[in-house]
C-alpha cells in the first residue's frame, strides 16, 4: 500500500517532512449499511503542514466529515471501518496505534471541533468539567488546576464572565457561546493539529464570523494546524493556505487556496465557485448551483464520479476514473478534460 | 419551586379523592359479605335478625354516601376504624404490614435495576452480540411470564430441588440480617424481575441512542478512556428516560406484592390485602388502598424531583 | 445472571411443576415401608399403652347424650387419667410441630373466632365443658365435666366438674371461671361469635366450686354438643381484667386447654407452647406447635417436601399437590369434610311436584361430580348426615333416585304434558302467601326463571356450571344468578330462586345441620332456608328429636327425618362430600391416629394435635 504512493506528495514530504505534522495516505473508510457498502473515502491522500491551514470542501455527502473521523480514530466500527491507507502522524501510523495510544494523542495532540453546537457537549456536565476533562488527562493537572486553567481558556475564547461560566450547563449558552467552549475544550491542550468540522455552519451569520476569527487567532498563538471543514467557499479564500476538493469520496482537485480560487483545475471545483457567497452572505443552504445531485456512494456511476453533472463530460469520462494529476505548480486535478475545460475558462 | 409543590399536592389531593371514591364503592362489589365472613359461610346458629344487628354495628346499614362521608371525615382525623374481622384498629394493623412490604419493594427494586440497568447497558454496549440476544431474550421471556408462576417455579427449583434457600416465611433484615436476607432472595428476585426486564429494554435502547450522540464523540475527540466514556458521560444521560420509568414502576410493584406476598407467606400489605378482600374487611381494604396510593404519589414525586436533579436541563428550567 | 439461567431452564422449569414433587418424593421413597409399619406399629400399640379413660371407666361407656334425662347421672373417675399417664418412657416424646395452613388466624380470641375449619387450633389452647369425639361419643379426656345431670323437665342440667385443673396464667379452673366465661359469651354486648352456639342456655348459676348449673329456655339437647364447641371453653377471669377482649385478640384468652397461645404475628404464625401445668399430667406430647400461614397450597407442599413444616393443609381442589403428595411418603387424611347440597324451592312450581324433584335428584351423576370437581377424592353419600356422624349416620344400600338422566326427562315430560308445558322448563310460577304465611313474613312474587344462586367463588362457580350442564341435559333451562355472594341463602328465603348452592361444615351432632338447612330454624317463615309444605312434617320430627335426651330415640328420630328429606327429593340435590387433606411427613407420630378415610371435626384435629409427636 505504502509504496504506491502519490509522486507529488512523497516530494513534498520529503522536501520538507519537518514540517508536514499529518500525512494521510491512500486513506479508504466503508460503510457497512442496509442499502450497501457505502465508499465513503476512497484513496484519499494529503499532508498538513505545520501551522498550515488547510481547507476541505466539497458538498454534503461528499466524505469530508468521515476523512475527520478517520484522522481522529473516531470511526464508529461498526458499521464503518477504515479499509486501507496510512495516517502519519507525529511519526506514528495512527492505523496502527493501540486504543490507548489514539487516547493520548486525541485531545492532547490533535483536536476537533464540530458542527452542532447543541448536540456535542454533554447537558448534564457542567462546562467546567468538560473543560476541565481533556487538562486532567493529557497534562495531567489536579482538579483545582484544571479549573483555573479551564477559567482562562474560557477568558482566551472570549465568553463573558468565564469563571461563572465554569458551572454553568450547556443550555445555559447560546450557540456562538458553546462553539466558543468548543474551541476552548479542543484547544485546551495546545494540540499540534485542530480539525474544524463545519464549526461555524450552524451559527448566525454574524457569530459565524467572530468564532472563525477566533479560530484562527487561538490557533496562530498556540502554533496549531487547522483542518478547515466547509462548504464555503468564501472562508477557503479568506483563511486557507491550501485547499483539498472532495467529491463521492475522492479528492479531485488540491492546491493553494490562491490557485485554486483563481484558476480551479476541476469543473466540479469551478461549480462550487461560481455559487460562491460572500462570507457576510447566509450559508445556510447547501450549493445548489450545481446541477443534479451528488451520486449514491453504494452505487457510484462508471468512470467519473461527477460525470453525470459535469457541463464538460466526454465519452472518456464515462467509461474511465481521471486520476489526480498537476495542473500547475503544486497544484493537482482529477480531470480528462481539464486541459480543455480551463482553455475555456 | 414551592409553587410547582403546591400544586403538587393539590393534585395529589384530586388523585386520593378520586382513589378514594373509586374504590370506596368498588370493594362494596366484592361478592363477599363482611359479616358472613365474620359468623361463617352458613352462619349456623344465627337468625337474620342477629345478622341485622352485626350490620348496624358495624354500619353498613346506612347509606353509602353517608358511610363514604363518615369514613373520611374519621380519616381526616387520622381514624382509620376497627377491621371487622378482629375489631382492633386497622393503622396498627398496617404498621406491622409496612416494614415487610417496604423490604420486599426494596428489594425488589433493587433487583430490577441492577439487573436491569447493568444487563440493559451490557446489552447495548456490545449490541447485536451473543450477549445481547441473550439478555434481549430473557427479558422477553421475563415480561411473559407471570409472576406467580416464576415464584412458584423458584421455590420449587431453589427451595425444593436444590433445597438452598427456604420456601417460605419473612423475617425483617434487620432483626436477622442473614436469615432475612435469605427469605428475601426469592420473593424480590420475583417481583422485581419483570421490572429488571422492563429496565432493562428501556435502559439498552437508551443507551445506544445515548451512545451515538454527538457529545459522545466529542467526549472520545477529548482521549477520554471508553469506560469513562461510557460510565461519567453516557450512563447519566441514558438513565434519564430510565428514572422516570423507576418511578412507575413503584405502582407496580405494590400491586405486584399482592400476588408476590401471597406466594411466599410474605406478611405485608399486599398479602392483609388479599385476605382482607376475603373477608370484605373494607376499613382495612380502604387504608391499605390508601396507604398504597400515598405511596405512588410520594414516589413519583421523589421521581420528579430526582430527575430535575440529574438533568440540569430542568432543574434551571 | 440468574434471568439466564431461568431462560436456560426455562423448558426444564416447566416440567418441575408437576415433576419436582414427585421427584423429590421418590428421591426419599426408600425409607418409606420402615417408616408406615413403624407408624403403624405405634398406632396399634398406643391405645392399649395409654388406655383412654372410657376403656377403664366402662361404666361410663353409656353416658351419650342420648342417655336418659331422668336418670342420667355421669361419674367419671378422675383417678383414671392419672393412671393413665403414669406410663413411663412412652410418653417422653416432644418436638415443635409445624402446621402450614391458609392464613386465617386474624386474631387470636377464641370466642371471637370464626367458626370453620381453621378453628381447630382454638380446640387445641382450651378443653370445653363437654367435648364430643368423631363418633359423637363423650370425649371425656377433654371435658371439664366429669359427670352430669339432667332435671326431669330437662331444662337445668347439672355439671360436676373436674378438679385440680390449672388455667394457663395459673389461676385455678372452678365453676366461677366456667359461669364467667359463659356468662360473657351469652352477654349480646360482647358479641360473641359463639353465643348462638349456646344462645338457648338462659342461666349459669355456680352451685359450689365445682359444680354448675345451666338453665336452657327450651328443651335442646343439642346443647350437650353444643358445650363442646368453643363456646363451652372457659378463659380466666382475672386475665380479662387485665387485658380486655383487645389483649386477647393479640395475645389469646388463657384457658386450661393442652397448649397457650405463646405468640401471634398476623399473617406469619401463631406460635402455641404446651401447657406447662395441664392437668392431664404427661399430655400433651408435643412441646409446641406452629400454626404457619403459608397462603399457596402448592407452597406447601413444597414446604412439607423439604421439611420446612412436618403438617400440611391442602384443599383438594389441587389435584396436582394431593397426587404428588399421595405419591410420596407424607401421610394423608381427610380433614374436615362438608357437605354441598343445592336445595331447590319445594314451595313453588315446579318443584312443588314431587316428580320434578325427583327428576332433579336424578339428573346428577354424582360419581362424575366426584370424579371431575374433587379429582375422584370426596364419596358420594345420600343422606343428610354425614357418615363419620357415624350414630346419627343414615346409610342407604340403594338410593331410589340414582342418576338417571332418561327416567328424569320421562318425569319432566310426564309433568309438562300434564301442565300444558313444553320442556325445558324455564320459570318458576308465581307465588302466593297463604294468609298466614303473610304475617309471618311472606311477599308474593312473579313468574321468574329457575337460576341457581351462588356465591361467584370460582369453586362455587365451577359447581353451579357443573350441576347447570346436567339439569339442563334433562329437560331444565337453568340461568346462573352469580355474585349475591352470602346473600345468596337469603335470597333464597325470598324465593327469587330455585336452586342454592350451599357448603355445610360437618358438626359432631347433626342438629346443627339439620337446624340451618331443613330444621327448626331452617323453615322460611323462621328465617332458614326450607320451603316445602312436607317440611312440617320433617319440622315436627326435628322438633321432637332435639327435645329428648334419650339416644336410641334421638337416632331414630334423625333417621326418619332423614329418610323422609331423601324419599321425598325434598332439601335437594346431594353431591359428594368436600374434604380437605392433612399430609404429614414420617416425623410425626401419634397415638390413636384416625384412618386415613375418616372425617374430622374441629375437635377432632385438636385431639389429634393432641396426640403427636415429633420423631427427630
Ligand atoms: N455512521 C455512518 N453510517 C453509515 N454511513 C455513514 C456514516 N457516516 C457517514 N456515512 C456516509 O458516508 C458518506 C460521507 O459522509 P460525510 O463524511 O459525513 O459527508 P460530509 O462530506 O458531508 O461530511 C455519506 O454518504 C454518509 O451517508
Ligand atoms: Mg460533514
Amino acid at each position: 500500500m505504502t509504496t504506491q504512493t502519490n509522486t507529488e506528495n512523497d516530494a513534498a514530504a520529503s522536501a520538507d517532512s519537518a514540517s508536514t505534522i499529518l500525512e494521510v495516505k491512500n486513506l479508504s473508510t466503508q460503510f457497512r449499511t442496509r442499502a450497501g457498502l457505502v465508499k465513503a473515502v476512497d484513496d484519499v491522500s494529503f499532508s498538513v503542514k505545520e501551522r498550515e491551514v488547510l481547507a476541505i470542501v466539497g458538498e454534503s455527502g461528499c466524505g469530508k466529515s468521515v476523512t475527520a473521523l478517520s484522522v481522529m480514530g473516531l470511526i464508529p466500527t461498526p458499521p464503518g471501518e477504515i479499509v486501507g491507507g496510512e495516517i502519519m502522524f507525529g511519526g506514528k501510523d495512527l492505523l496502527q496505534a493501540s486504543d490507548d495510544e489514539m487516547q493520548e494523542i486525541r485531545g492532547g495532540q490533535m483536536g476537533m471541533i464540530f458542527q452542532e453546537p447543541m448536540t456535542s457537549l454533554n447537558p448534564v456536565m457542567t462546562i467546567g468539567k468538560q473543560v476541565a476533562e481533556p487538562l486532567r488527562i493529557h497534562l495531567g493537572l489536579s482538579k483545582a488546576a484544571a479549573r483555573v486553567r479551564a477559567g482562562e481558556l474560557l477568558s482566551l475564547v472570549g465568553l463573558p464572565d468565564p469563571l461563572e461560566k465554569l458551572d454553568d450547563y450547556p443550555h445555559q449558552m447560546s450557540g456562538g457561546q458553546r462553539q466558543r467552549v468548543m474551541i476552548a475544550m479542543a484547544m485546551s491542550c495546545e494540540p499540534k493539529l485542530l480539525i474544524a468540522d463545519e464549526a461555524t455552519t450552524a451559527l448566525d451569520v454574524t457569530v459565524q464570523a467572530q468564532v472563525l476569527e477566533l479560530l484562527i487567532r487561538v490557533a496562530e498563538e498556540f502554533g496549531t494546524a487547522l483542518i478547515i471543514i466547509t462548504h464555503n467557499l468564501g472562508i477557503v479564500a479568506r483563511y486557507a493556505h491550501r485547499v483539498n476538493v472532495m467529491y463521492a469520496g475522492k479528492i479531485r482537485e488540491s492546491g493553494t487556496a490562491a490557485d485554486v480560487y483563481k484558476n480551479p483545475g476541476h469543473p466540479y471545483t469551478a461549480g462550487l465557485l461560481s455559487s460562491v457567497p460572500s462570507l457576510m452572505q447566509s450559508t445556510s443552504g447547501k450549493l445548489q448551483s450545481i446541477e443534479g445531485e451528488i451520486p449514491d456512494l453504494t452505487d457510484l456511476p462508471s468512470g467519473c464520479a461527477f460525470g453525470p453533472r459535469c457541463p464538460y463530460v466526454q465519452d472518456r469520462c464515462r467509461l474511465e476514473d481521471p486520476p489526480l494529476e498537476n495542473v500547475g505548480d503544486d497544484h493537482i486535478s482529477a480531470c480528462w478534460e481539464s486541459a480543455q475545460f480551463r482553455g475555456t475558462t | 419551586m414551592t409553587r410547582y409543590l403546591l400544586s403538587r399536592l393539590g393534585q395529589s389531593i384530586v388523585v386520593f379523592l378520586i382513589v378514594s371514591v373509586v374504590v370506596f364503592f368498588a370493594v362494596r362489589t366484592v361478592p363477599q359479605d363482611p359479616i358472613y365472613a365474620l359468623v361463617g359461610e352458613d352462619a349456623e346458629g344465627y337468625t337474620p335478625a342477629q345478622i341485622e344487628t352485626i350490620r348496624e354495628e358495624f354500619g353498613l346499614n346506612r347509606p353509602l354516601p353517608v358511610q363514604y362521608m363518615s369514613w373520611v371525615g374519621d380519616a381526616l382525623k387520622g381514624d382509620w376504624g376497627l377491621s371487622f374481622q378482629n375489631k382492633l384498629p386497622v393503622i396498627d394493623l398496617i404498621k406491622k404490614r409496612i416494614p415487610f412490604t417496604l423490604t420486599l419493594a426494596v428489594g425488589a427494586m433493587a433487583i430490577s435495576i441492577v439487573f436491569g440497568i447493568s444487563t440493559g447497558v451490557i446489552a447495548a454496549l456490545t449490541r447485536n452480540s451473543k450477549w445481547d440476544m441473550m439478555a434481549t431474550g430473557s427479558a422477553m421471556f421475563a415480561v411473559a411470564v407471570p409472576e406467580f408462576w416464576l415464584a412458584l417455579m423458584m421455590i420449587l427449583f431453589f427451595g425444593v430441588t436444590l433445597g438452598i434457600l427456604p420456601v417460605y416465611g419473612a423475617v425483617l433484615i434487620w432483626d436477622d440480617p442473614i436469615e432475612g436476607f435469605r427469605l428475601l432472595i426469592m420473593p424480590a428476585f420475583a417481583l422485581g424481575i419483570g421490572g429488571a426486564a422492563t429496565l432493562m429494554r428501556q435502559s439498552r435502547s437508551s443507551m445506544l441512542e445515548t451512545m451515538g450522540e454527538d457529545y459522545i464523540r466529542t467526549a472520545r475527540s477529548k482521549g477520554v478512556k471508553e469506560k469513562t466514556v461510557i460510565i461519567v458521560h453516557a450512563l447519566r444521560n441514558s438513565l434519564l428516560p430510565v428514572v422516570t420509568i423507576l418511578g412507575l414502576r413503584i405502582g407496580r410493584v405494590l400491586g405486584g406484592a399482592v400476588v408476590i406476598e401471597t406466594m411466599f407467606s410474605w406478611p405485608g400489605l399486599g398479602q392483609l390485602a388479599v385476605s382482607s378482600l376475603q373477608k370484605a374487611d373494607y376499613p382495612v381494604i380502604m387504608a391499605i388502598v390508601m396507604f398504597s396510593s400515598a405511596a405512588v404519589i410520594i414516589a413519583n414525586f421523589v421521581t420528579d424531583i430526582a430527575y430535575s436533579y440529574i438533568d440540569p436541563r430542568i432543574r434551571y428550567a | 445472571m440468574l434471568i439466564l439461567s431461568i431462560r436456560k431452564y426455562s423448558s426444564q422449569l416447566v416440567l418441575l411443576l408437576a415433576g419436582v414433587l414427585l421427584i423429590a418424593a421418590i428421591s426419599c421413597g426408600g425409607s418409606d415401608g420402615d417408616d408406615d409399619s413403624a407408624a403403624a406399629a405405634t398406632s396399634t400399640s398406643a391405645p392399649a399403652a395409654t388406655a383412654k379413660p372410657e376403656a377403664t371407666a366402662k361404666p361410663e361407656a353409656t353416658l351419650k347424650p342420648g342417655t336418659n334425662p331422668i336418670s342420667a347421672t355421669a361419674t367419671a373417675a378422675p383417678v383414671a387419667t392419672k393412671a393413665d399417664v403414669a406410663e413411663p418412657e412412652l410418653l417422653k416424646r416432644g418436638g415443635v410441630l409445624k402446621y402450614g395452613a391458609d392464613p386465617n388466624n386474624n386474631h387470636v380470641f377464641f370466642q371471637q373466632y370464626t367458626p370453620g375449619a381453621g378453628a381447630f387450633w382454638a380446640m387445641t389452647v382450651g378443653d370445653p365443658l363437654m367435648a364430643y369425639g368423631a363418633d359423637s361419643e363423650w370425649l371425656k379426656e377433654k371435658s371439664m365435666a366429669v359427670s352430669f345431670d339432667v332435671s326431669s323437665d330437662a331444662q337445668t342440667l347439672t355439671f360436676k366438674l373436674r378438679e385440680g385443673v390449672k388455667m394457663h396464667d395459673g389461676t385455678d379452673y372452678n365453676a366461677a371461671v366456667q359461669k364467667f366465661s359463659l356468662d360473657w359469651v351469652l352477654d349480646p354486648d360482647n358479641t360473641a361469635v359463639t353465643r348462638p352456639q349456646i344462645a338457648t342456655i338462659d342461666k349459669v348459676t355456680v352451685i359450689d366450686e365445682f359444680t354448675i348449673e345451666l338453665h336452657i329456655s327450651r328443651v335442646y339437647t343439642p346443647i350437650l354438643s353444643a358445650l363442646g364447641m368453643m363456646g363451652g371453653m372457659p378463659f380466666s377471669p382475672t386475665a380479662w381484667e387485665e387485658q380486655g377482649a383487645d389483649g386477647f385478640k393479640q395475645n389469646g384468652a388463657p384457658s386450661n386447654g393442652p397448649f397457650r397461645v405463646k405468640e401471634w404475628i398476623q399473617g406469619t404464625r401463631t406460635t402455641f407452647e404446651a401447657h406447662p401445668d395441664y392437668w392431664n399430667e404427661g399430655k400433651p406430647y408435643l412441646d409446641g406447635w406452629i400454626w404457619e400461614e403459608i397462603g399457596d397450597s402448592q407452597v406447601r407442599g413444597a414446604a412439607l417436601t423439604t421439611g420446612a413444616i412436618d403438617l400440611a393443609q391442602i384443599p383438594p381442589s389441587d389435584t396436582d399437590t394431593v397426587a404428588a403428595l399421595r405419591a410420596g411418603d407424607a401421610h394423608p387424611f381427610v380433614n374436615f369434610a362438608g357437605v354441598r347440597i343445592s336445595h331447590h324451592n319445594a314451595a313453588r312450581a315446579p318443584f312443588d311436584d314431587k316428580r320434578v324433584r325427583i327428576a332433579a335428584q336424578m339428573a346428577l351423576d354424582r360419581q362424575a361430580w366426584n370424579d371431575v370437581l374433587l379429582g375422584g377424592e370426596g364419596h358420594t353419600y345420600m343422606g343428610s348426615v354425614l357418615p363419620p356422624t357415624s350414630g346419627f349416620a343414615f346409610e342407604v344400600d340403594e338410593y331410589p333416585y340414582e342418576y338417571n338422566p332418561e327416567k328424569a326427562r320421562e318425569l319432566l315430560e310426564e309433568y309438562a304434558a300434564e301442565k300444558g308445558l313444553t320442556l325445558p322448563l324455564t320459570t318458576m310460577s308465581a307465588f302466593t302467601c297463604s294468609a298466614a304465611q303473610a304475617e309471618a313474613g311472606c311477599v308474593d312474587l312473579v313468574e321468574q326463571p329457575i337460576s341457581i344462586v351462588t356465591t361467584s367463588s370460582a369453586e362455587n362457580v365451577k359447581r353451579a356450571e357443573f350441576e347447570a350442564a346436567y339439569f339442563n341435559a334433562v329437560g331444565f333451562e337453568v340461568t346462573m344468578d352469580l355474585g349475591s355472594g352470602n346473600e345468596a341463602p337469603r335470597t333464597f328465603v325470598s324465593k327469587d330462586a330455585s336452586f342454592s348452592l350451599r357448603g355445610f361444615g360437618v358438626r359432631p351432632h347433626p342438629s346443627g345441620s339439620f337446624d340451618s338447612y331443613m330444621g327448626v330454624g331452617g323453615y322460611w317463615n323462621n328465617g332458614g332456608w326450607s320451603t316445602a309444605p312436607k317440611q312440617l312434617e320433617l319440622q315436627a320430627i326435628l322438633e321432637a328429636a332435639a327435645a329428648t335426651y334419650d339416644y336410641s330415640e334421638q337416632v331414630q328420630l334423625y333417621k326418619d327425618a332423614q329418610e323422609l328429606y331423601m324419599l321425598e327429593a325434598l332439601g335437594g340435590v346431594k353431591s359428594a362430600n368436600n374434604p380437605t387433606f392433612w399430609f404429614s411427613n414420617s416425623n410425626v407420630k401419634w397415638e390413636g391416629w384416625p384412618n386415613d378415610k375418616a372425617v374430622m371435626f374441629p375437635s377432632d384435629s385438636s385431639m389429634k394435635v393432641y396426640n403427636m409427636w415429633l420423631d427427630n
